[in-house]
């Protein structure tokens, strides 16, 4: 009680005079001692605090909270570093053995147009044209696993690659040399680059000649078991680490 | 002014006003260094160092000690340490200024001190524990990780208080 | 921009300001009275709030200054530092933790408050946090899959969780907050009026 009293007397609002100042305290004193919500001069000053809060937040509600064109343009000069590092760029056996990895979560996003995805995609390819990528999307894709999104090339990969990455979704890979290199190996069984040749260099038109919408169905979505582990790379992926803010966190 | 007596009530600041000042410095924090306030991640290194100190290989082969003190890596180069630092003198300069520093064993009325110690360091070690586990403490997760929006940080917070109230009753004369 | 790139500074100074930081956080912890074992299981006992007060005040005054910051262009909250969210570990830990709490009367942080102003059962705490920690250490090998994967969910945050706004979030928050003030003043007036001497 006294630590409560002697509060509400610090933010008093007003200097009484010191010929009123006994006839004051009494009245405080009676005030305090009865309902806090007297109609008139006495503020609870507990009362307008949380409503100041609550104003403030209410009023951040309405202001909003910068949209991911900003932080896109603010986080583009590290993006594209990492980009150029190709450190993100993971080689078509890495993929194949993610997708025969039972231990995690794998979404292989594929951000190329109706078209081509009718024409051929990965098993379990989800659809999701870069041009369509909003904020939304996001959020569902913030979860655990790891995403690995993918074009004919690289450049629209690249763009879904930055988006995801600037709206903090986490472990998101490209696939290196995209669904042309990714045909060349599993569907006409060249050998393929080694990793390090792989540039991606491309306009991102689908190469290969396929006549007909196969969808999912050949064997090149999901090339045989005894495939995995025939190609060598350096591994790229690392599961389950949160990119970490230097020497953040408790330690 | 006269000593108070252990029992005696002090003056301590409003909860309300020591919580804003405590969110201003939590608040610089994170505009400062881009994280919030920690402590049980420093205790876990000192631990570490200790080890490190007796058993280097183990060290070594334990991948949760190598990430800090594995190697050559020295777990006490961590500003965390230093924080630790700054929160004892912190303490004890608040505690000078409010003639709170003597020692004493703060403990439920029908407990002796022996007793009380015992239970003072095993809660200790469930709290080390169960600090680590979570991947921090109440400054580290609840409040750091609160503020900034978390879900596993407020997940961790109701569920520390949960476990709390769950034992209070059983040992309420422990306090009471 | 904030937060500040301190890479610039040197090694002392960025010591300085970890102790600064730290010093801070001790002193409104001794200030809240948070040295005291008895003040803090208060808390378990409804008889006196302080822990859900002052937790959920300098949560909510940090939160609104950083989002406002956020909104204003001066914070970039993507380098902000947002636990990751491993989420059974989480509240696993944090209920063990909170048995802990009532067990010995501390956590970590008012623990070493505690031990800074001579508490003996303070400094005995943080011993046994060193313990604990240690034990930890030795277990966790064991446990690492559960510890490492399990329920990982990365950078999630409440907004992200509720699929709203983070403004949005922050009112929630808000809302919460002082709904459990009015409910933490309620709880004090019936248990912690039953006097045992000034409690307050």
């Amino acid at each position: 009680m006294i630590v409560r009293s002697r509060s509400k007397r610090k933010s008093g609002p007003r200097k009484s005079p010191p010929a009123r100042r006994q006839a004051e305290s009494k009245a405080e004193s009676q005030a305090r001692s009865t309902s806090k919500s007297q109609a008139g001069s006495k503020v609870n000053p507990k009362g307008a605090a949380a409503l100041f809060a609550l104003l403030a937040a209410f009023a951040l509600m309405l202001v909003g909270l910068p949209g991911s064109e900003a932080r896109l343009a603010r986080l583009e000069p590290e993006l594209n570093r990492q980009l150029a590092s190709r450190e993100y760029h993971i080689d078509p056996g890495e993929l194949m053995d993610l997708m025969y990895n039972n231990k995690l979560h794998l979404f292989v996003i594929d951000v190329r147009d109706e078209v081509d995805f009718n024409l051929f995609h990965l098993r379990d390819a989800i659809w999701k044209p870069v041009v369509q990528m909003s904020a939304e999307c996001c959020r569902r894709l913030r979860a655990e696993g790891i995403k690995v999104v993918l074009s004919n090339d690289e450049v629209r990969a690249e763009q879904a690659w930055k988006h995801l990455t600037a709206n903090e979704v986490l472990n998101v890979y490209i696939l290196a040399g995209g669904v042309n290199l990714w045909l060349d190996i599993y569907k006409d069984g060249l050998p393929g680059p080694p990793h390090e040749a792989i540039t991606g260099v491309g306009d991102d038109t689908l190469r290969h000649e396929i006549d007909s919408a196969l969808g999912h169905v050949p064997e090149f979505a999901l090339p045989p078991h005894d495939l995995v582990g025939r190609r060598e790379y350096p591994t790229k992926v690392k599961v389950a680490r949160p990119v970490a803010v230097e020497g953040g966190g408790c330690g | 002014m006269s000593r108070p007596a252990a029992s005696d009530t002090p003056r301590y600041m409003n909860p309300y006003l020591a919580g804003v000042l405590l969110g201003l410095v939590l608040f610089a924090s994170f505009v400062v260094t881009g994280h919030g306030l920690g402590a049980s991640g420093g205790l876990s290194r000192i631990a570490a160092a200790v080890t490190d100190v007796v058993a280097p290989d183990h060290v070594d082969r334990n991948f949760y000690l190598a990430q800090m003190a594995g190697g050559s890596t020295n777990p006490l180069d961590h500003w965390i340490i230093w924080g630790i630092v700054g929160t004892l003198l912190g303490g004890f300069v608040s505690g000078l200024l409010a003639g709170r520093v003597r020692p004493e064993v703060r403990r439920g009325p029908r407990l002796s001190v022996p007793v009380r110690l015992t239970l003072a360091f095993a809660g200790g070690a469930v709290v080390g524990f169960g600090a680590r586990l979570a991947r921090g403490c109440t400054s580290g997760q609840a409040l750091s990780g609160g503020a900034v929006l978390s879900a596993g940080s407020w997940a961790f917070m109701f569920a520390v208080f949960a476990g709390g109230y769950a034992l209070a009753y059983f040992v309420r004369k422990t306090w009471n | 921009m904030a937060p500040l790139d301190l890479s610039t500074l040197s090694n002392l100074t960025r010591i300085l300001i970890a102790v600064g930081l730290g010093f801070g956080f001790g002193f409104c912890l001794e200030r809240a009275g948070f040295g005291d074992a008895r003040r803090l299981a208060a808390q378990f006992y409804f008889t006196e709030m302080r822990v859900l007060k002052v937790m959920f005040t300098s949560i909510i005054t940090a939160m609104l200054l950083l989002f406002w910051g956020v909104a204003l262009g001066w914070i970039d909250y993507a380098a902000l530092w947002v636990n990751p969210t491993y989420l059974w570990s989480g509240i696993l830990g944090g209920f063990i933790l909170g048995l802990g709490f009532i067990l010995g009367g501390y956590c970590p942080g008012t623990s070493l408050v505690a031990a800074a102003t001579l508490k003996i059962d303070g400094l005995v705490f943080v011993l046994g946090c060193l313990a604990g920690v240690f034990v930890f250490g030795e277990v966790v090998p064991g446990l690492r899959g559960f510890w490492e994967q399990h329920a990982f969910y990365g950078r999630l945050t409440l907004a992200d969780w509720f699929g709203v706004p983070a403004g949005v979030a922050v009112f929630g928050v808000m809302c919460l907050a002082v709904s459990m003030f009015w409910g933490a003043e309620k709880l004090e007036a019936i248990f912690g009026g039953k006097a045992r001497g000034g409690s307050s």
